[in-house]
């Protein structure tokens, strides 16, 4: 079997950092719960704090078992049931993933009506992620750290061109219109908060401060998401109400010289961190079911789930009540939870019930032994 | 490595060029694209309201001849459908990308921007940036007027947006602005109003909006009391009179102004602050007198009474007759007197006319010119 790659923490976070900001960016006032933008950056503070909670079980469990991953570490507690774990993440990211595709057929449908049929982009796309799946962890994390210079370096370019446009008469006070929107803003932000469910399956392959790591990406997710919230809301004001895709449409404003119509920039960097975001989930549900099966499975499961993603993302879109379903929080919120909270948090009791026993039981074959 | 394992991967590899392959085959397959030729590139979109529907002027560059411009009419129900018969009378895809203005007839601001604007929020090919202006009597007319057997309106507009950098009585609205103007409660909408004078297209003043519907106009003078409360007003130039009947021609520069707002007696009261500085451009007095510096604070007092006439009345017309809040007044509020913005936001249109608004305006001058008069420092 060939060896597992072992990343730095450095790419490990890069990476996520890039996952995090593209799904971010389809934010529009309707996911966000109202049109106060503004109220969204409160929520981002939520975001910031409850991702240290949120990562509490799975720092624990892996502190008491660094050498392995949540799969490894199931089917170590539960046996063969333990497959159910594997399933579970299975479903999520195959989920996940057709969330991150609909999402993306929906603007190419909506937005740049292209003159090609939407779904082979979209197809296309995939079919890159999984040649990256088989590149395997090591390959989408260095693709992740050069991508994320491009995304970091054209999203700020694009911030600073419509800085002359920013009027500040576009905002609203803070919570003018109470406290829902910036709730249901949290929830979304931490509904889409995939990232713990990558870091419970490859932590064990980091190397590095990853404690710093983690704390270097929540920052920088939740400022750049505040930045990109106010200069959204102060240039566009309710005209980005009134958009499927608002950053998209700030995009298209962004202009400075012979530099215009950056729109083409925001498709770029979408394409970019949506085909990793595919590969490096692709790669972890082939390590679900080398771990429910064998090797050969794995392999094949890239392709099989490759064809499932396309599929559903497709059918998503085609169906209104369907994609009213995805893009709610109904699916995405609870799915999240379990996977970046419950499942950490389930195993990590286990293991510490186990070891209680374990240790108790030693403790009394020792007095037994001591009667003796 | 076994050779049949190495076998294994090859065709593995085979079969990923040969899908690879397939997808860029279907790509270029598709039967979709359109050639140049066959697209409408369109420049400006000119609306009007008609008995049925609208009528749309169209001025579109010429695919097949260099820096031409032609103009096409059509009708249908609403915006969209008139631009869509223009595709079935001419069998071209129209491509709006490029698409640098919009002008809405009279008739068709009267009858409401709602409906007008709606095409160019949703509209995949719109953009957001597209410069919207009002005509004061048709569009199709400012459309259709030619110079030398070419249309010049895109031209005179082009020429209206430098001038603009010259002389702040121009307003400059996209299409952006519209539908923040149109959604805020707060806030009324306002376009630059083109006219036809004397065979040349040229800026008449500023329509403003109420609830979307054209209530009123404002003069050129009015407009730039307007830009200043705004904030917008960059440049211009006034003449006053000193009280020796002297004329001077200042140039206003660096203007800045906010809005205070106060309850005072259960109603607001506004105070419109504005800071300019201005550069004397030309005096008209005899070379050979020459003044002292005791002018400055009469030529300072003379420019601010000037733009403080123009920013009184500009609110007087727009505000208190014609309760069109296109200053931004309720947006003060919103900000500096909140609680009491959140419970009189549903009938600020009947209330903004009750309000007081003062306005005071300090300008200060800031060069005179290589003249050496008005003396600019004495000697002890």
């Amino acid at each position: 079997m060939k060896q597992e790659s072992y990343i730095s923490s450095r790419q490990l976070f890069a990476m996520l950092i890039v996952f995090q900001l593209v799904i971010m960016m389809t934010a529009d006032t309707v996911l966000l719960g109202g049109e106060n933008l503004a109220d969204n950056i409160l929520s981002c503070g939520i975001g910031f704090a409850v991702n240290f909670v949120l990562i509490l079980p799975l720092y624990f469990l892996n502190r008491r078992g660094p050498g392995t991953n949540i799969l490894e570490k199931s089917y170590d507690l539960f046996g063969s049931f333990g497959a159910a774990v594997a399933l579970f993440y299975v479903i999520y990211f195959i989920f996940l993933d057709c969330y991150y595709l609909s999402f993306f057929h929906m603007f190419t449908v909506n937005v740049l009506d292209p003159k090609i049929p939407s779904w082979l982009i979209a197809v296309s796309v995939v079919a890159v992620a999984v040649y990256a799946a088989f590149q395997r962890l090591e390959a989408i994390a260095r693709t992740a750290v050069l991508v994320l210079v491009i995304i970091l370096v054209s999203l700020l370019f694009m911030f600073a061109t419509v800085t002359s446009r920013i009027d500040l008469n576009n905002l609203q006070p803070f919570l003018y219109q109470g406290t829902n929107q910036m709730w249901t803003g949290a929830l979304q932000f931490l509904g889409r908060s995939a990232c713990f469910s990558i870091m419970t399956m490859v932590l064990p392959q980091v190397s590095g401060k990853r404690k710093l790591g983690f704390v270097w990406w929540n920052f920088v997710i939740y400022g750049f998401m505040s930045l990109a919230l106010f200069i959204l809301a102060s240039t566009l004001g309710n005209y980005g109400n009134t958009q499927l895709f608002p950053f998209y449409s700030l995009a298209s404003v962004a202009g400075v010289g012979p530099f215009q119509r950056m729109d083409v920039i925001f498709i770029g960097v979408w394409i970019s961190g949506i085909f990793l975001k595919i590969a490096m989930d692709l790669y972890l549900i082939s390590r679900c079911f080398t771990q429910m099966f064998n090797q050969k499975v794995g392999k094949i499961s890239i392709v099989c789930s490759a064809v499932v993603i396309s599929a559903a993302a497709m059918l998503v879109v085609s169906m209104r009540w369907l994609y009213q379903l995805v893009f709610s929080l109904k699916l995405i919120l609870p799915l999240t939870g379990v996977a970046a909270f419950l499942v950490p948090g389930i195993l990590l009791l286990t293991d510490l019930i186990k070891h209680r026993k374990g240790n108790l039981h030693g403790a009394e074959q020792a007095v037994q032994k001591d009667s003796i | 490595m076994a050779p049949n394992k190495q076998s294994k991967k090859t065709v593995f590899k085979l079969v990923g060029i040969f899908l690879a392959g397939v997808l860029v085959l279907l790509a270029a397959s598709s039967r979709n694209y359109i050639e140049l030729h066959e697209r409408l590139i369109i420049q400006g979109l000119g609306i009007d309201r008609t008995e049925q529907g609208y009528k749309v002027s169209v001025q579109a560059l010429k695919t097949t001849e260099e820096d031409k411009i032609e103009l096409l009419v059509t009708e249908g129900d609403t915006v969209y459908d008139a631009l869509n018969n223009l595709s079935l009378q001419i069998g071209k895809v129209p491509l709006y990308t490029h698409n640098i203005m919009v002008v809405i007839g009279r008739s068709a601001a009267e009858h409401g921007l709602d409906d007008v604007l709606d095409f160019f929020v949703r509209y995949h090919e719109a953009r957001p940036t597209e410069s919207v202006f009002m005509a004061s009597d048709t569009a199709g007319e400012l459309f259709a007027h030619q110079e030398d057997g070419q249309y010049t309106l895109l031209k005179d507009i082009d020429e209206s947006a430098h001038a603009r950098q010259y002389n702040s009585q121009l307003v400059q609205v996209e299409v952006m602005d519209v539908i923040n103007d149109l959604y805020r409660r707060s806030n009324s909408a306002h376009l630059p109003i083109l006219s036809l004078e004397d065979g040349r297209i040229e800026e008449l003043g500023t329509g403003i909006f109420e609830q979307g519907k054209l209530k009123e106009t404002l003069s050129l003078e009015q407009t730039r009391g307007l830009m200043a409360t705004i904030n917008k007003l960059e440049v211009g130039t006034e003449v006053v009179q000193l009280s020796d009947h002297i004329s001077v021609t200042m140039e206003y520069f660096d203007c800045k102004s906010h809005i205070e707002t106060e309850i005072k007696d259960g109603k607001p009261v506004f105070t419109v602050k504005v800071k300019c500085k201005a550069n004397i451009s030309q005096m008209d007095n005899p070379i050979e007198d020459e003044m002292d510096d005791s002018v400055y604070p009469e030529l300072e007092k003379a420019v601010s009474a000037k733009l403080r006439e123009q920013i009184e009345s500009a609110i007087r017309w727009a505000v208190i007759d014609n309760q069109c809040d296109v200053f931004g007044f309720g947006n003060a509020l919103l900000w500096q007197q909140t609680d009491y913005w959140r419970e009189h936001e549903d009938h600020w249109r009947d209330d903004m006319g009750e309000a007081d608004y003062f306005v005071y305006v300090d300008t200060t001058i800031a060069l005179e010119g290589q003249e050496l008069s008005p003396k600019p420092f004495s000697v002890w």
